[in-house]
């Protein structure tokens, strides 16, 4: 076999320097570090990048570029979609009676799949697609990472997601549509200690940042009111058997079972539980709301409450009409749909607001005042939470659908 | 003492899945000393064809109970058939081809078509999980403070006459018996007049169609089948195959109900032992962390044959 | 089996085929070879203007990273034979590590260059404990042990919240700065990953004609025979481990700096497979053929973007082809295809 001549290393020496001194040379004379106090994202485009946003449209019959993005083939699709359908009817509607400002709204969507990974891939798409806003992302997962990309470009980012992280890093131009995990958690506590009664409760929550957060609120609230919780247990998403785990709250017979997480694992929880004859009051937090978890959790979903940001659909003339309008648009029901309606609404009346399109105008015509969306008035805190902390409604499963009972706050 | 009864009964149920599942292992293994990755996702594709023709006939409880019988048969019969074909094709078109080639380029193939196997199925029947249509009456005894439903026990009671039906198949008939000998000894087999190929494809398509049959089981039981069940289901099967012993068919049992039981009772008893550390959802590391202990200290297993440590 | 280069024939070809003689030239002819080299660092240099969007620039930054994990897979399963396949463990560890030290999490802040030798060591030290003990099984039981452990260290990462802040993940993580300069543009980071890759890639293509390099070669074709020559196999795997490890764990240290966030999500047994299938793609055992795989399927998703929902699926059955095909990869080095051809013909 030809063996290798080793002279090879003094010409490998020589190209591992030359890159080197490469390195140093364009690191100088490249863009220069900024000192800024975004948030640490090293993914952020400085100095002479060019920063979206800035497009500053002279000719105003342009259309406005708004972004979306969420999950919307992969896990989680059918709630993304359903997201991207809510804004759609609004940007259609708007559109058909002439636009914002004179000019028809455009929506630049991108599908991150729900991969925080991919998230920032496509924020950061967005960003160079020069939007004027964004709306997105559809969960805590995908949106935390998120935040640095957009806030560094100027851009203000509204979304629903819940975790209580993305309004706690400091950033002004962003927007959260619906409480947070510390109502969702936090409220259903107290409510079920008080209202329904249960002085002690097991938890179940599936580890993840939304299931374990909103668990972790309710045991707060729940022994602050003065009951107690007899266990906190983890389950691990994609699990089906959880006779194991149910069986070791069986022992311990509480008056309550809290479950934190998704419907898939929520849905075999609740039959499970029923299965083996445990017939504690069983709540949970709006991923559970809706079709599936019934489903999955078929007749042992009966009797399961279930606590929504949202209140019913027809509850308010706005709703019923989104609601008419949607069913005759996409010929189903929605179920988060209404916060893309809202989310849209908000962007587009603060533009008219503030008669620009430019990112921190629209961002400080949030902060201004008041604005009335189909679910509520929205007025915002400075850290971009819905004033108020917000009202949680409360829903029974009752006849294989959700039968609103109460609210709280 | 009831609720270790009830996790003793959970164990069961849950290992009986196991041991059907194990037992493609141990035979593809034993025979070609193959980790069969797709074998776990063969299972998966029971439990979807299952699901797919009982959504299509839409048969629910509330029609006679013959007609329920012979649509629940016949959702078996076409899972335990679908995945034995895969289980053919995987042979064809990702094995024979290189069954002469580096043990790395054939696990490489099998870890591809469990890739494709996944996907197709993801493809198909959506990325949610599926819900498996309720046709199983939904009963349950109870023996003091111990539920048991009927799906339990027929899921126990089928378990049990698949595996001893096999073991009479491998040890009493003359077919099974080439199986057999091919595992002995491949060339003195081939010497002695045996179709080694066809034992080849018979391990192929028997191991699979009990595996179909248990997805089937696992959609009824839990009322739900998804694309990535086969995954993690498919290394713990894998496990119960080296804990019985790989290669030994009635060690893929034994480690199967084995590895059901130490679940149950780990992810139940696991917070108490570790007081509040470690909770019941460390049950799937509990269990990756038996399997690499087993195959360092003793990966003949309980009931093992001498498997010979290098090729 | 006479291998093809070596026939007595007198034609042109002198008996070998039109591609040895091509090869043959190019191996004379080092000048050549050294242009093309410098050629293509000229043009990785200013790849970034070439590339104008920031969008891009990521792109060729991620696919910086996954040509050091396939390099250091490559050494583990191309070099040494060893089928591992939870080495998306590694990159987790790497990863977590510079978490842990450069981020609000722990409140601790070290600087790059002290944390990257710690992202390369912890890893590599993980992979000598699990190794120990489980190299010396058979390739099967060694693959389904690997991927045990890189699954169990996933879950490990989302249980033990107390500790790594769970499926929340770490956030806010520091920026790489170097000398006083923070990095934080695509474009900066670019060139970081760039030196990082030529370094190794220099680095390794020493390693495989070194003793090292050519006793894992040893192992790999035949572990009884090396060992029967008095090699020390269970030392050489394990340092082929090691290495391999390190790797990840550099290659983790840089995507946590780059990408301010980490989370178990990242580090499933999928990306496994992926950095699996670019190794075999490319060619197992060969320096180019891996990079080529990792860029191929770096690049080929954001290309295929509409089609995203097929990737895997494509990646299955590119792993079946490929294997039952073409199992030397696109850009195979010699001595491998000889092996897996040969072995073929058996």
């Amino acid at each position: 076999m030809r063996t290798h001549r080793n002279t090879g290393w003094r010409v490998s020496l020589l190209v591992a320097l030359l890159t080197l001194l490469a390195l140093v040379v364009v690191a100088c004379a490249g863009d220069t570090a900024t000192t800024t106090k975004a948030p640490d994202t090293s993914a952020t485009s400085a100095g002479t990048e060019t920063t979206a946003a800035t497009e500053t449209t002279a000719a105003s019959t342009e259309p406005i570029k708004i972004g979306f993005a969420a999950g919307l083939t992969g896990n989680g699709a059918a709630a993304g979609q359903d997201f991207l359908n809510g804004v759609m009817l609004y940007v259609d509607q708007v559109n058909a009676a002439g636009g914002v400002l004179g000019r028809q709204i455009e929506i630049v969507s991108e599908d991150e799949l729900n991969d925080p990974k991919n998230a920032t891939t496509v924020a950061q798409k967005l960003v160079d697609a020069g939007v004027v806003a964004v709306i997105g992302h559809l969960t805590s997962g995908t949106t935390i990472p998120t935040l640095g990309i957009y806030s560094a470009a100027g851009i203000p980012q509204i979304t629903p997601a819940t975790n209580p992280d993305v309004t706690a890093q400091g950033i002004d131009s962003v927007f959260r549509v619906d409480p947070d995990d510390f109502a969702q958690g936090g409220n259903v506590g107290r409510y079920m200690f008080e209202k329904q009664g249960a002085k002690t409760a097991a938890i179940i929550h599936d580890k993840q940042a939304f299931g374990q957060g909103v668990a972790e609120q309710f045991q707060a609230a729940f022994e602050e009111a003065g009951g107690t919780v007899t266990s906190v247990n983890g389950i691990t998403p994609g699990d089906v058997d959880f006779r194991a785990v149910l069986t070791k709250i069986k022992g311990e017979a509480p008056d309550m079972v809290y479950y934190g997480g998704v419907a898939a694992e929520g849905g075999l929880v609740i039959k499970q539980l029923r299965e083996l004859g445990m017939e504690q009051k069983f709540i949970g937090p709006d991923q559970l709301f809706g079709p599936e978890f019934i489903k999955i959790g078929g007749t042992g979903a009966e009797g399961a409450l279930v606590s929504f940001v949202a209140p019913p659909l027809d509850s308010t003339p706005e709703l019923s009409k989104f609601l008419a309008d949607y069913k005759a648009a996409y010929n189903e029901e929605p179920f988060v749909a209404q916060y893309g309606y809202d989310s849209i609404l908000l962007i587009a009346e603060a533009i008219k607001t503030a008669d620009s399109t430019e990112g921190k105008d629209i961002a400080a015509a949030l902060h201004a005042g008041t604005i009335k969306g189909i679910l509520s008035d929205y007025a915002f805190e400075e850290n971009g939470a819905l004033a108020g902390g917000g009202v949680i409604h409360i829903y029974e499963v009752k006849d294989g659908a959700d039968v609103w009972i109460d609210q709280t706050s | 003492m009831e609720i270790f009864a009830q996790q003793l009964v959970n164990g069961l149920v849950l290992g009986s899945l196991y041991a059907l599942v194990a037992l493609g292992y141990t035979m593809v293994y034993g025979l070609l000393q193959l980790f069969n990755f797709a074998h776990g996702d063969l299972f998966m594709a029971g439990g979807y064809i299952a699901v797919f023709i009982l959504s299509a006939l839409g048969t629910t409880l509330a029609s006679p109970g013959i007609v329920v019988f012979v649509v629940v048969a016949l959702a078996f019969l076409a899972a335990g058939a679908g995945s034995a074909l895969l289980g053919l094709a995987t042979e064809r078109f990702a094995y024979r081809p290189i069954a002469n080639a580096p043990r790395i380029a054939q696990l490489i193939s099998v870890l591809g078509v469990s890739i494709v196997l996944q996907n197709v199925a993801m493809l198909v029947g959506g990325r949610r999980n599926r819900v498996f249509p309720t046709l199983f009456p939904e009963g349950k005894f109870a023996l003091g403070d111990v539920q048991i439903t009927y799906i339990q026990v027929f899921i126990i009671a089928a378990s049990l006459i698949l595996m001893v039906g096999l073991y009479l198949f491998v040890n009493r008939t003359l077919f099974g018996k080439t199986i057999l000998a091919t595992r002995e000894n491949y060339d003195a087999a081939r010497l002695m007049g045996i179709d080694v190929r066809r034992v080849v494809q018979l391990t192929f398509v028997l191991g699979p169609a009990l595996g179909g049959l248990a997805g089937v089981m696992f959609g009824m039981y839990y009322g739900t089948v998804f694309f990535t069940m086969g995954f993690v289901s498919g290394i713990k099967a894998f496990t119960a195959a080296v804990v019985g012993g790989i290669g030994s068919i009635t060690g893929a049992m034994l480690g199967g109900l084995l590895l059901g039981l130490l679940e149950s009772f780990g992810a139940g008893y696991l917070s108490k032992l570790t007081g509040g550390l470690m909770g019941p959802e460390y049950r799937d590391i509990f269990a990756f962390a038996v399997l690499i202990a087993v195959l360092v200290f003793k990966p003949s297993g309980l009931l093992g044959e001498r498997v010979a440590r290098r090729a | 089996m006479i291998p093809r280069s070596v026939d007595n024939s007198n034609g042109p070809l002198r008996g070998r085929t039109r591609r040895a003689v091509l090869l043959e030239h190019f191996d004379t002819s080092g000048t050549l070879r050294y242009a093309l080299l410098g050629a293509l660092l000229v043009l990785l240099l200013v790849l970034p203007s070439l590339l104008g969007t920031n969008y891009l620039i990521r792109v060729a930054v991620q696919a910086g990273f996954y040509i050091i994990l396939a390099l250091g897979l490559n050494i583990v399963v191309g070099y040494c034979g060893l089928l591992d396949l939870g080495y998306v463990a590694f990159y987790a560890i790497g990863a977590y590590t510079y978490a842990f030290l450069a981020s609000p999490h722990f409140g601790l802040h070290l600087p790059f260059w002290a944390i990257l030798p710690l992202a390369a060591a912890f890893p590599a030290v993980l992979g000598v404990i699990l190794g120990t003990p489980t190299l010396r099984l058979r390739g099967d039981y060694l693959a389904i042990v690997t991927l045990g452990f890189g699954e169990m260290i996933r879950l490990l990462l989302n249980n033990m919240d107390r500790v790594t802040n769970g499926p929340k993940g770490i956030s806010n993580i520091d920026p790489i700065s170097l000398a006083g300069y923070e990095l934080r543009s695509p474009r900066q980071f670019y060139y970081l990953v760039l030196f990082f890759v030529v370094v190794f890639v220099l680095a390794i293509s020493r390693l495989v004609y070194s003793r090292v390099g050519r006793a894992w070669a040893a192992v790999r074709e035949d572990e009884e025979a090396a060992r029967a020559m008095g090699l020390n196999t269970h030392s050489l795997k394990l340092r082929a481990f090691a290495s391999g490890a390190a790797f990840a764990g550099v290659a983790g240290c840089l995507f946590a700096g780059f990408q301010g966030f980490a989370s178990p999500e990242s580090f499933t047994f999928g990306e496994s497979v992926i950095i699996f299938c670019m190794i075999t793609l490319g060619g197992m055992g060969s320096i180019p053929g891996v990079i080529v795989g990792a860029v191929t399927l770096v690049v080929l998703p954001e290309i295929l973007r509409p089609i995203a929902e097929y990737r895997m699926l494509i990646y299955g059955l590119l792993l079946i082809v490929m294997m039952v095909t073409r199992p030397q990869g696109l850009w195979p080095s010699r001595q491998r295809s000889r092996e897996l051809l040969e072995r073929g013909e058996a």
